[in-house]
């Protein structure tokens, strides 16, 4: 009596239509979960996109920049300028025999270059070939998973 | 049973409702596949646009890293003759126009009459300056401004502001147009050169439009220094950020050359080719030690910033190809003697004291040779022959050499070969082998003080410094170091033969010391010991044979002979006011000396010495 009353109850067309409605809207739910999660990632890899775009922009106009105030100092620092500058200020060059040595015990005239760089202080390479830049979803959903049950293996 | 139909109502209702968008996102999509042009669309995933990655070519430095070659931003300025037909769109793209033509002096007559043509046609962007400075750019923004807010603007009426005139903020900031409907404006980068004439000769210059590196520095590093501009599609899609390329700058050479000393040099030679009304001329200060070459001046030179103007033609562009006199072969003179008596007693056939009677000429090879002067000079010996300079002797010392080991020492000294320095057109010269088809026995008697055979004034530079740095022969170099991405390459130097013995280069050394103060020459400095050979040569002038009357004169020093420091070659070009090296070029290894010991920081020998004890 107890069965045939649940048995009657479960296949009631009404209780069937239920299930199939909760079968859709399960499945609906979790499409949008899945779409969410791949709007959530596109963003995520638009907005770093956009960054690094943005980044690559300004170092163009850094370079620039950079490039004009050079200018600007090699232009202030030509030779007749500093020449014109010197005589006007009322010096000349001196002549050998104007010039006065002193002997400056344990001193050495040091030969070597302005420019060279310090090896440490090369700039640190930044890697922009992110992995999310290529990475589809089902990718990442397929390392996600993997990463979770990665305990879970050989058990 | 209401409640059941008030149900089935609201799921058709929403099924009717999500049916009709569903067929409405569908409809469009049909509807856009379906346009005439949709096949004309760029595909989302390649819309972008046409970037340049900004990458600076290598700076060029002097040893003290003083800038001599750099970059500067300029722009494209590029007008949009797009889609107007209205009369007032009509007189904006005219004034447009005659403003880019005012301010950029627009010459070429292709563009100059696109842009003065009635009616005008329909043309997208029309780049008007490819290499518009800030201070050209900035006035033109300000006029077309002025138009925009009042109309009329009379172009003339202004001049571009010098750009010394610009305040720093208006130098330096990077010009923006985009807000301009019908003007944009790109920067790049091209080079520049601050110290314009400035050691031309040595850095050539950079080509804007192919910016290919011509002459020089600027050539023969041409792939070291250059900075790849990569320009890519730019995608605009934020995925494919990542494929931007970075910017390729070049690297930086630092030259041996003293920046300051190169300035005082090309004074001296500048005022001599103007005083002497010679036509050309050179002088290198190399240090016989290590083989830096510590300038290099040569006259004409060019501002290289503006290597296209016509009076820089000439010189750029002359019949021989000369940009650089140091690396450019001709007929020495008497400063070979130098060579010709270090072989001869480094072989032992003559020693300082032998003696020579000189008759006023002498027969090699059934050619007479004389004397500069003429004359017969009498008893000699080998230390009064290079005082005089005479012809007579040193063809006689060549003929006890003899050929084979003549030509054997020049070619160990490596005249008529290249030397190498990092400079591009470099001459090899020519000096025969003895053994060649043409040679004839009388070329021993006048190879030997320096007529009938073709040098450069860096290949004499390089034999002669066996002579000062005590028979080690260093090849000459200009490149100090190469700087790449914070590491640095510096060359070392070279050692490139022993022609001769530590003793023959000493005892040649005493000679040309002795000789210089028994003539009391001009090239002498008061207080320092130095040792040099003048030299004068005729020209040969083809079908008229040698010219006395158009000569080039020389003069090789160096000094402090018990110490070497710097090695002078001095070379002026058909001098109008003397013919002599000794009038001409020996005054100019003085006032070269004198600059080189203050800047270098060398005292006299007697201060020299105290500080030694």
């Amino acid at each position: 009596m107890k069965e045939s009353f649940i048995q009657g109850y479960s296949n009631s067309p009404r209780r069937q239509k239920l299930q199939i409605l909760g079968g859709i809207l399960i499945a609906a739910v979790l499409g949008s979960m899945m779409l969410i999660l791949y709007l959530v990632v596109s963003a995520r890899v638009v907005s770093m996109g956009r960054q690094l775009q943005q980044a690559k922009d300004d170092i163009d106009q850094l370079v620039y920049l950079s490039v004009n105030y050079s200018y600007q100092i090699e232009r202030l620092s030509r030779f007749d300028v500093m020449e014109k500058r010197a005589t006007e200020m009322g010096f000349r060059p001196p002549y050998p025999g104007e010039v006065f040595y002193v002997p400056v015990p344990g001193y050495t005239t040091q030969e070597g270059s302005a420019v060279e760089m310090a090896n440490d202080s090369r700039p640190a390479v930044i890697n922009v070939n992110l992995k999310e830049y290529h990475q589809t979803l089902l990718e990442w959903v397929g390392e996600q998973l993997s990463a979770l049950l990665r305990p879970f293996e050989g058990l | 049973m209401n409640e059941k139909i008030t149900y089935n109502w609201r799921y058709i209702s929403i099924a009717v409702l999500l049916s009709l968008f569903g067929i409405a996102i569908i409809a469009q999509m049909v509807r856009i596949q379906l346009t005439v042009n949709a096949s004309d669309l760029t595909s989302p995933s390649q819309m972008g646009q046409w970037e340049t990655a900004a990458s600076r070519r290598g700076l060029i430095l002097d040893r003290n890293g003083h800038v001599l070659a750099g970059n500067q931003t300029v722009y494209t300025v590029d007008v949009n003759f797009e889609d107007f037909n209205q009369p007032g769109e009509i007189e904006e793209v005219k004034a447009l126009a005659e403003l880019a033509i005012d301010v950029f002096h627009i010459t070429n007559q292709d563009l100059l009459g696109f842009l003065q043509q009635e009616p005008r046609p329909l043309t997208k962007n029309i780049t008007v300056e490819r290499f518009a400075s800030q201070a050209d750019l900035l006035r033109f923004l300000d006029l077309v401004e002025s138009y925009y807010a009042g109309g009329i603007v009379d172009p003339s009426a202004t001049e571009t502001p010098p750009a010394d005139s610009l305040t720093l903020e208006d130098s330096v900031k990077v010009i923006d147009c985009s807000d301009l409907e019908r003007i944009s404006c790109t920067p790049h980068l091209t080079r520049s050169y601050p110290e314009k004439t400035l050691a031309s000769n040595i850095i050539g210059f950079v080509m804007r439009d192919t910016k290919q590196g011509q002459l020089g520095i600027e050539e023969k590093f041409d792939s070291t220094l250059f900075g790849n501009d990569r320009n890519w599609w730019a995608l605009w899609d934020p995925h494919k950020a990542d494929q931007a390329p970075d910017p390729d700058n070049g690297a930086n050479i630092v030259l041996t050359i003293d920046a300051v000393l190169q300035a005082d040099i090309e004074a001296i030679l500048d005022k001599t080719i103007k005083k002497t009304g010679a036509v050309a001329g050179t002088v290198i200060v190399m240090n016989p030690q290590n083989g830096e070459i510590l300038a290099m001046a040569s006259t004409p030179r060019a501002d290289i910033n503006r290597y296209w103007d016509e009076e820089y033609y000439d010189i750029i562009n002359n019949h021989e190809n000369v940009f650089n006199y140091a690396i450019k072969s001709y007929e020495p003179g008497s400063v070979v003697k130098v060579l010709t008596m270090a072989a001869a007693l480094d072989a032992g056939v003559v020693e300082p004291d032998t003696e020579f009677i000189d008759e006023g000429e002498i027969e090699v090879g059934g050619v007479t040779i004389k004397n500069w002067n003429e004359k017969a000079w009498g008893p000699q010996n080998m230390t009064s022959c290079l005082q005089n300079s005479l012809n007579v002797c040193l063809a006689w010392v060549a003929t006890q050499l003899e050929a084979e080991s003549f030509y054997n020492y020049m070619q160990d000294f490596g005249l008529g070969q290249l030397t190498g320095i990092e400079l591009s057109g470099e001459s090899p010269g020519l000096v025969k082998s003895y053994w060649s088809p043409d040679y004839t026995r009388s070329e021993l008697g006048t190879n030997a003080f320096g007529q009938g055979i073709e040098i450069t004034p860096i290949q004499m530079v390089k034999a002669v410094s066996a002579v000062a740095n005590h028979g080690e022969m260093v090849a000459p170099r200009i490149i100090h170091s190469v700087v790449d991405d914070g590491y640095r390459y510096t060359p070392p130097k070279t050692v490139v033969g022993h022609p001769i013995s530590p003793e023959t280069a000493r005892t040649l050394t005493e000679m040309l010391q002795q000789s210089l103060q028994n003539e009391s020459s001009l090239a002498l400095v008061p207080g320092y010991s130095l040792a040099g050979k003048t030299g004068t040569a005729e020209i040969y002038i083809p079908g008229l044979g040698y010219k006395s009357s158009a000569t080039n004169t020389s003069f090789v020093g160096w000094g402090p002979t018990d110490d070497p420091q710097f090695l002078v070659y001095v070379w002026i070009s058909k001098p109008s006011a003397s013919i002599w090296g000794s009038e001409i070029a020996a005054p100019v290894f003085r006032k070269v000396v004198e600059k080189v010991v203050v800047h270098l920081g060398i005292p006299p020998d007697a201060v020299r010495m105290t500080l030694q004890d």
